[in-house]
């Protein structure tokens, strides 16, 4: 292997950014705006993704729950909490590494939100097989209020969510049975830390199956998912000294089980039912303290061009698509306009959407209203890719439409980073931002 | 990294000029005979490792980070307590602890461990140490909080506050509690004439100072 010299170096970086410049000057004027915005985009997200990450020292929203069962299995005491023990051990790590305060239990959980923000890229990228695609994907979910406050708070939401995009991601660039058992195993880790995980095994399955690019025999390998996740359980078990043969893990998990089917009986004023998730019925302050006169919030709204924008596809898509379906005639339009690797990765971003939703519209008979709007989370994640894969696709033919979207996507999230990374504001300050009394803590 | 064409060319110019050439023919030795052409042999050069250098440096990154990990996880349990949640070793908490005057006599815990000169009263073994907490300020005695959290301390009767007729009935006093270590077995006694019996969690061990009685 030849070392490079300094001059080498030199000569490289210059011949590179010798590329980029005209790269730079080759691009159209409306691509080279989205361009300056995404960067913007980017960046933005993860400076205030990081910036007083530790603030408020004290424990905020769920918390409390998550980051003492942390310190348990730190310590080896047994976990009390009614959640997998993944996403808690994952906590954990943070705390060794900087001790029991605010930036040990919030570390990890922000490690895991910036690295969403890169698999964001990759899957759009894998999956309209277009950089740009990927590229508007990452800068969505860096300006995003609900990705930003997750972020920034020890949850485990974030956590679950980055390794739902690594298992679609390891799904879709799937070549062989191994990459199969990889995305089995890295959903198995999802499943591990919040069960809802699991539901990424349905579009990962479905990407295998239409993508073709495996033996459709292949998509058995997911079936790794429980074992992964019986295994971790058993080990959560064994680190803090409890039985862990397979009978006694499985009697916990179904006990816990149970008792998750039960929650209905429970009252809390933050929950919302799953239909006000897509129209923001009731997103939660995750965090705030006050001082003095200024209070610092971080709210789960997201950013509200995205967000208006998703529902609508997510009603007006699957509709049109139904109706092209139906009235073969129409087709040729619709591809016209949009494309065939566009339509079939939006519709697999779509049953994304939908398997997460899934479960909350099952169990609502037992659950009843005891549900909360960050479980929508993980199905805005995948309606972020689809519009971004929606948005590069337009971007060829209607450049200053995408540019003035993106434009305006962007001013919206520079007016509501304050009540997402928690700037010191007033109370007036931050009700202009959250118009709604149920929008507000 | 594979060679480039130029390079392949490149490498195998500089082997046939580092080759060895024939020897040269010694005079008076029979003419050469005819000049057979050399059967061309295709020299394939070695593959080049395909990002060796990536994997071996993540591979000793992984092995280092599990193993700090490994030591980190050891080195917590050495920082914070089993019985009280986020003490940390080496910190100072003001605690309000809930006494009678007779836990002078009554409290005792048995081990073998010392940190920084503050021990047990007892051995594991029941022996006493030789000294009394209410003489010796080095001796450890189990104390809770008035939030129930169970420690380790040693100072307390030493205050100059609890130096004089103590009250008859139950009391609390604020203290200065500062942690000087993590007992991870520890045998407790509650009554002067009770057993000593195992504490199956870690405790704080420390020193009492500042104590006052809240008025």
């Amino acid at each position: 292997m030849r070392i490079p010299t300094a001059h080498g170096l030199a000569e490289a970086l210059r011949g590179r950014y010798a590329q980029l410049r005209q790269a730079w000057l080759d691009l159209p004027a409306p691509q080279r705006w989205i361009t300056a915005f995404l960067v913007a985009m980017i960046v933005g997200g993860v400076v205030i993704r990081i910036q007083g990450v530790p603030w408020p020292t004290w424990f905020t929203f769920d918390e409390e729950p998550f980051v003492k069962n942390a310190h348990s299995y730190a310590l080896s005491i047994a976990d009390n909490n009614d959640h997998p023990p993944f996403g808690k051990m994952l906590i954990a790590v943070g705390m060794l590494i900087f001790g029991y305060n605010s930036l040990g239990w919030r570390f990890v959980p922000l490690l895991f939100g910036l690295q969403s923000v890169c698999l964001a890229y990759w899957l759009a990228r894998t999956l309209f097989n277009s950089k740009r695609a990927g590229w508007m994907a990452a800068a969505f979910m860096a300006a995003d209020g609900f990705f930003i406050s997750y972020s920034r708070s020890g949850l485990l939401d974030g956590m679950m969510i980055s390794f739902m995009l690594w298992g679609m991601v390891a799904a879709i660039c799937a070549r062989s049975w191994k990459s199969v058992l990889i995305a089995g195993v890295l959903i198995g880790f999802s499943t591990s830390v919040k069960w809802s995980g699991a539901m990424t095994a349905v579009p990962a399955a479905v990407a295998i199956l239409l993508l073709r690019r495996v033996s459709i025999y292949s998509i058995l390998w997911l079936a790794v998912v429980p074992i992964v996740h019986t295994l971790i359980w058993m080990g959560a078990l064994r680190l803090t000294g409890k039985p862990s043969d397979p009978v006694s893990t499985w009697k916990v998990i179904i006990g816990l089980y149970k008792h998750h089917l039960d929650l209905g009986h429970y009252k809390n004023e933050l929950t919302s039912p799953w239909y006000g998730w897509p129209i923001l019925m009731h997103p939660i302050v995750v965090k705030m303290s006050t001082s003095g006169l200024k209070s610092r919030y971080s709210s789960s709204i997201g950013n509200l061009l995205f967000w208006s924008t998703t529902t609508l596809l997510v009603v007006a898509f699957p509709i049109t698509t139904l109706v092209i379906a139906i009235r073969s005639r129409f087709k040729r339009y619709w591809l016209n306009f949009l494309g065939m690797d566009t339509t079939r990765g939006a519709l697999l971003m779509l049953l994304g959407w939908f398997s997460f939703m899934a479960p909350w519209l099952a169990t609502r008979g037992t659950r009843g209203n005891y549900t909360f709007s960050h479980y929508y989370l993980p199905c805005y994640a995948f309606l972020l890719v689809m519009l971004a894969g929606f948005a590069a696709h337009l971007e060829k033919k209607h450049g200053k439409l995408i540019a003035g979207y993106i434009g305006l996507a962007l001013a919206v999230s520079i007016f509501y980073a304050p009540v997402w990374g928690e700037f010191s504001i007033s109370t007036a300050a931050a009700n202009h931002r959250l118009w709604f009394v149920t929008w507000r803590p | 990294m594979s060679p480039s064409p130029e390079e392949v060319a490149g490498d195998s110019s500089i082997a046939a000029a580092d080759a060895p050439s024939a020897p040269a023919p010694s005079s008076g030795a029979p003419p050469a005979p005819q000049e057979i052409s050399a059967p061309v042999v295709e020299v394939k050069a070695p593959p080049a490792p395909k990002n060796v250098l990536l994997y071996s440096l993540s591979g000793f990154l992984c092995i280092g980070v599990a193993l700090w990990l490994i030591l980190a996880w050891a080195g917590y349990k050495d920082k914070y307590s089993q019985q009280t949640e986020g003490w940390r070793l080496g910190s100072t908490k003001m605690l309000e602890i809930t006494l009678i005057r007779d836990d002078k006599k009554n409290l005792a815990c048995a081990s073998e461990k010392a940190f920084a000169g503050v021990h047990c009263g007892f051995r594991i073994n029941g022996q006493p140490w030789g000294t009394t907490p209410d003489t010796d300020p080095n001796v450890l005695q189990p104390f809770n909080t008035v939030k129930n959290e169970l420690f380790l301390a040693a100072g307390l009767w030493q205050s100059p506050i609890l130096q004089g007729t103590l009250p008859a009935e139950r009391f609390t006093v604020v203290c200065n509690y500062h942690i000087l270590g993590v007992l991870k077995a520890v045998s407790l006694r509650w009554s002067a004439t009770g057993t000593f019996g195992p504490v199956d969690q870690s405790v704080t061990v420390g020193n009492l100072t500042d104590c006052v009685i809240p008025q």
